[in-house]
């Protein structure tokens, strides 16, 4: 079987298991964010927490409580991996320098996992399965539970501009969602050759007479989480090229699939809990358009190879593990940067300046393709917004929503939203390319150092988490810029997402008029993609082009 | 640098964000396109206060977005 044809399979496979899964799992998770009914394990944990499920809480409260929650796991992670030495299965590792566990816990409690550290050389196993994974839990639930109540705040009429419970919606998301599929996916990891057990490391003696250090830990059961909750770090260094981290073609495959299951699913609730189900298939029909062609391209950029090396060769393989070869190396770099994922199965800094520039776009996007565990989804209705928004302006009609007027504050919300990860990431790399601190970081200079600067930056702000690899980030000066925007391009959009929720919770529905744009036909599809696409490239471009399109023509 | 500057950073951005949705809400005028007067049984009635006329006036002009 020819690459070409074993790439196209391997796809339309994807696509038929996500076919399937996404109107399943949608409605289940619609039902799970809109059932008034508690299950037992659920009323222990809100006894623990001394909360009442039922309250509901006013947007203003829903998003304290979202940024009292991450305060309080930022530090919980940060004393972890600061006492790491001095805590059990350590495995003898020192603690983070301060720097150094602010970075990794702002990046797991932000969903970004970002990591500057190599895991089997600095992280415990009580820090990996304590600190790290039950962030890859709760913090993929923190997303979802926003997109829920943006959902809900759509659906509700003259509400007052409650939402809906935060920690109900934290539990249940963890409990009956994330918690069931992470642990059959953990067996399934685990029957397909992927390690967990608690095993120090061993060395042993290689026929050549070096030595080498094996490792062991509980990696499948962080494995499961790291996809499904498009979290991204990974256990070892090499992230999902590490073979006890991604052991075959087929867990590879597996592991592509869990990556977008959520995200689209989310995307399929969100039109049963505004009851009107084409507006989810829109929702979903547009993330498809854009993913697709986000893999299609890089798919041939890196089966193209440009460069007298890659041709000779007759494959772009520098990076890439032969054991997935090209395509399934772009199929996994394409998911893990249209979702806020960041977990890697080859070296993106190795990809094609073409290969890599997609990458980069995939998360200036803003990662709605079908992006991160819910905040792809209120990603995507934020552009759905400003797709109305822009369509009431020519028309000359006032823009309305599922019903919901679009005035001044609403937009202006949206703008700041729309605004907020671009100024980041502007912003961080202009400080990272004009500080020498910055510039030390960098493996080269040129174009291509700009570009290890610029995905560095994007992926912080974009809460993606995946390195061109070449960078030197493990320095005070790396970690507390990047914990900064990871913090910011996290928790500020949310803010503007709950305000606005809360916003078209309090307004009544209005009646569909003439003059109302269908939000469900394939004409909102293509005009969201379009808007999605123009105001990515009004705002990227310049910086793009100075980067991978500088170097793929010189 | 010390544990303090990083828990000092922690916290104050998480308090300004506090701020910010303080500062949001105060901004955030009532629903214009809530009519009071109108009530359905099977809702909540609204628990912010009233919007006066001239706000109302405002947020529902589209032409008044944008000039701003």
């Amino acid at each position: 079987m020819s690459a070409t044809t074993a790439a196209v399979l391997e796809l339309l496979l994807l696509v038929a298991a996500l076919a399937v899964s996404t109107p399943l799992l949608g409605r289940y998770l619609a039902h799970v964010y809109t059932s008034p009914r508690h299950l037992k394990v659920e009323r222990a944990a809100y006894r623990i927490m001394r909360v009442d499920p039922d309250a509901d809480q006013h947007w203003r409260s829903y998003a304290m409580s979202v940024l009292g929650f991450s305060m309080v796991g930022l530090l919980i992670v940060y004393a972890v991996a600061r006492l790491q030495l001095h805590l059990p299965q350590s495995l003898g590792f020192a603690g983070f320098g301060p720097a150094g566990a602010w970075n990794t816990a702002v990046s797991f409690v932000s969903n970004t996992n970002w990591q500057w550290y190599s895991g089997e050389a600095a992280a415990g196993y009580l820090l990996q399965a304590t600190g790290l994974t039950v962030q890859n839990f709760v913090s993929a639930a923190v997303g979802m539970a926003v997109a829920a109540a943006l959902a809900r705040g759509l659906a509700r009429s003259r509400n007052g501009g409650r939402l809906g419970n935060f920690w109900t919606d934290l539990v249940r998301g963890t409990v009956r969602v994330l918690l069931p599929i992470a642990f059959v996916t953990a067996l399934v990891f685990v029957a397909g050759g992927m390690i967990e057990n608690w095993n120090a490391f061993h060395t042993v003696t290689t026929l050549g007479g070096g030595h080498q250090t094996i490792t062991g830990g509980p990696v499948a059961s962080q494995e499961s989480i790291k996809l499904l909750g498009t979290n991204g770090g990974g256990f070892y260094n090499a992230n999902s090229a590490h073979p006890f981290e991604n052991p075959n073609a087929f867990i590879n495959l597996v592991q592509v699939y869990l990556i977008l299951l959520v995200p689209f699913a989310m995307a399929w609730a969100f039109g049963l809990i505004v009851k009107d189900k084409r507006q989810g298939g829109a929702i979903v029909a547009t993330m498809a358009v854009l993913a697709t062609a986000a893999v299609s391209f890089m798919t041939w950029a890196e089966m193209s190879g440009a460069g007298t090396a890659t041709r000779l060769a007759g494959a772009a393989m520098e990076g890439k593990e032969t054991r997935f070869g090209e395509a399934a190396s772009a199929m996994f770099g394409s998911a893990t940067t249209l979702t806020s994922t960041g977990a890697v199965n080859s070296m993106h800094e190795s990809f094609t300046a073409p290969g890599g520039g997609i990458a980069m776009f995939n998360m200036m996007l803003g990662e709605v393709a079908p992006g991160g565990v819910g905040s792809g989804l209120y990603g995507m209705l934020m552009l759905a917004i400003v797709t109305v928004f822009l369509c009431g302006l020519m028309v000359g009609r006032t823009p309305e929503y599922l019903g919901k007027k679009i005035g001044q504050h609403e937009i202006v919300l949206v703008a700041l939203y729309i605004l907020t990860t671009p100024t980041l990431v502007l912003l961080g790399a202009a400080v990272a390319v004009t500080a020498s601190s910055g510039l030390a970081g960098l493996s080269v200079g040129g174009p291509h150092g700009l570009s290890e600067a610029l995905y560095a930056v994007t992926s912080a702000a974009n809460n993606n988490g995946s390195a061109f690899a070449g960078i030197t980030s493990g320095t005070t000066f790396w970690n507390t810029l990047l914990g900064l925007l990871m913090l910011l391009g996290r928790f500020l959009p949310i803010v503007f997402v709950l305000a606005l929720a809360g916003r078209f919770a309090t307004a009544r529905h209005q009646p569909a008029g003439a003059g109302t744009l269908p939000t469900h036909r394939p004409l909102f599809v293509a005009l969201l993609t379009g808007v999605a696409l123009v105001v990515v490239g009004l705002t990227y471009v310049p910086a793009l082009a100075l980067g991978p399109i500088a170097e793929s023509l010189s | 640098m010390s544990d303090f500057v990083y828990l000092a950073l922690t916290l104050l951005c998480f308090a300004g964000l506090a701020l910010l949705v303080g500062i949001i809400d105060s901004r955030l005028e009532p629903d214009p396109h809530h009519d009071p007067t109108d009530l359905d049984a099977d809702e909540p009635q609204a628990d912010e206060p009233r919007a006066d006329e001239s706000q109302a006036d405002e947020a529902t002009d589209l032409s008044g977005a944008v000039r701003r």
